[in-house]
């Protein structure tokens, strides 16, 4: 019995060591698995409060280049109205008018209304290989996870986690992340992943060679995955190589959205996502 | 010096490094991955003749504080206590064992020694967190690379900081 303490106050230094280590390991791997719990995410109240701080001060130094951002967004959502205004004249007078001075928004195609929050992102990293965004609207302001978030010009990420005040979102840049896409111009699609190399580099996988693509081509969300509605920009192709899988394409996208430098995001739901995903499951039981 | 106001300098500079990384290196981002990470300044200073006990768990702190402003889990919880548990091996394979018997300060001793430590001591840190948050071994060209790279620069930052602020204490 004497052995056995006298082993630990002689080892303790390195059974404190181990014990700690064990522990922040753990905690990475939960953060690996996105179990992590609100109390080491940023969405806690003291972390949740600097970042908001620290934004507020630095907000007023990027205001011109925000502001650049916005009215080019606005101009793009003027033309397309006007654009629409032509192809339907009889319906984007009243109800679609009416929905977007109200804050929603029309889904471009199936015309249902999309439930649209305004938002601002208070921490962003882009330098790691999972990388997350810190966004200052929680569950108060009606967010919920698997929400699409969007900058004014194209996809971001997805929300994972909410608390109170505050949510946090899987960004694009991060190897777990997968967003089924497809070009603007056929209906073939892929998925959308990033390799952990170049913020400006993303990768379009599964996309069967027959695709009509060319470097230059504008790529949408494909509307399958209930995240994203159909037909919203995400980037363009620069590069198109055979992948290893044969009869299958690696296509190099660059998003619309500087990863580096986001402050308006919009976050996105469909209001039928909740029907399709309980469909798919329902049917996923019968087979 | 006596010890509460030795306890005081001691959470005054984990504060002051910690805010520092928080708020300014994080924000940083050379050659499009490099992120410099300064805190290691608090654990490779701590003082030579302080409790090894409280060195663990105070590096175990610092690093859980940068995880919760980065969401990276326990990635730099679990780096700082591995050098902080490290710290006197490296010590006595930089300055040879005489420091056992303060008669070495960091900051005064010859450059060499103090780029030794301070290299040697970023790069443990640097492999252990970068490999923890890459999380899987797919990665490892890059985590060299980032390993590297970030090494020098946090290096070259935490010996700046020594010849500022350290001449005369520690």
């Amino acid at each position: 019995m004497q052995q056995i303490i006298e082993f630990f106050i002689r080892n303790k230094n390195f059974l404190l060591f181990l014990a700690l280590f064990s522990l922040g390991y753990s905690l990475t791997q939960k953060a690996h698995s996105g179990l992590y719990t609100r109390n080491i995410a940023s969405t806690n109240k003291i972390t949740g409060s600097v970042f908001s701080w620290l934004t507020d001060k630095r907000s007023y130094f990027a205001l011109r280049e925000q502001n650049e951002e916005l009215s080019a967004a606005n101009t793009q959502l003027l033309l397309q109205y006007y654009q629409s205004k032509q192809e339907h004249p009889d319906r984007s007078h009243g109800l679609n008018a009416e929905l977007l001075s109200n804050g929603a928004a029309l889904d471009s195609l199936e015309g249902r209304a999309l439930n649209i929050i305004q938002a601002h992102v208070i921490n962003n990293t882009y330098h790691r290989r999972k990388n997350t965004l810190t966004i200052d609207k929680g569950s108060k302001d009606g967010v919920v996870p698997d929400m699409g978030v969007s900058s004014p010009v194209g996809i971001v990420g997805i929300i994972t986690h909410v608390s109170e005040h505050f949510s946090v979102a899987q960004s694009i840049l991060n190897t777990n992340s997968r967003v089924v896409v497809k070009s603007k111009n056929s209906d073939h699609f892929g998925t959308l992943i990033w390799d952990g190399q170049r913020i400006d580099n993303l990768l379009l996988t599964e996309i069967p060679k027959i695709a009509p693509l060319s470097i230059g081509d504008s790529l949408v969300t494909d509307g399958k995955s209930t995240i994203f509605p159909r037909g919203w920009p995400v980037g363009t192709v620069t590069d198109i190589k055979p992948a290893k899988a044969q009869d299958y394409l690696e296509v190099s996208v660059r998003p619309y959205t500087d990863m580096s430098s986001l402050y308006h995001i919009y976050l996105i739901q469909r209001p039928e996502a909740q029907e399709i995903r309980e469909l798919e499951i329902l049917s996923q039981n019968e087979f | 010096m006596n010890s509460s106001t030795r306890w005081l300098s001691i959470s005054g500079r984990f504060l002051v490094v910690l805010a520092l990384q928080i708020l300014v290196m994080d924000r940083i981002l050379l050659f499009g991955f490099a992120n410099p990470l300064v805190y290691c300044y608090f654990i490779l200073l701590y003082p030579l003749s302080g409790n090894r006990v409280w060195l663990i768990v105070s590096s175990f702190i610092l690093g859980l504080s940068v995880d919760m402003f980065n969401d990276t889990g326990g990635a730099h919880a679990a780096a700082s206590v591995f050098l902080g548990w490290i710290r006197p091996t490296l010590l006595n394979f930089s300055f040879g064992v005489s420091y056992q018997y303060n008669t070495v300060k960091i900051a005064n001793a010859p450059i060499g020694q103090q780029i030794i430590f301070v290299l040697s001591a970023v790069i443990l840190h640097h492999l252990v967190l970068f490999s923890l948050e890459a999380g899987s071994w797919t990665y490892w060209l890059l985590v060299l690379k980032s390993t590297l790279i970030t090494s020098l620069l946090s290096t070259v930052l935490i010996l700046t900081a020594f010849q500022f602020f350290n001449r005369k204490n520690t």
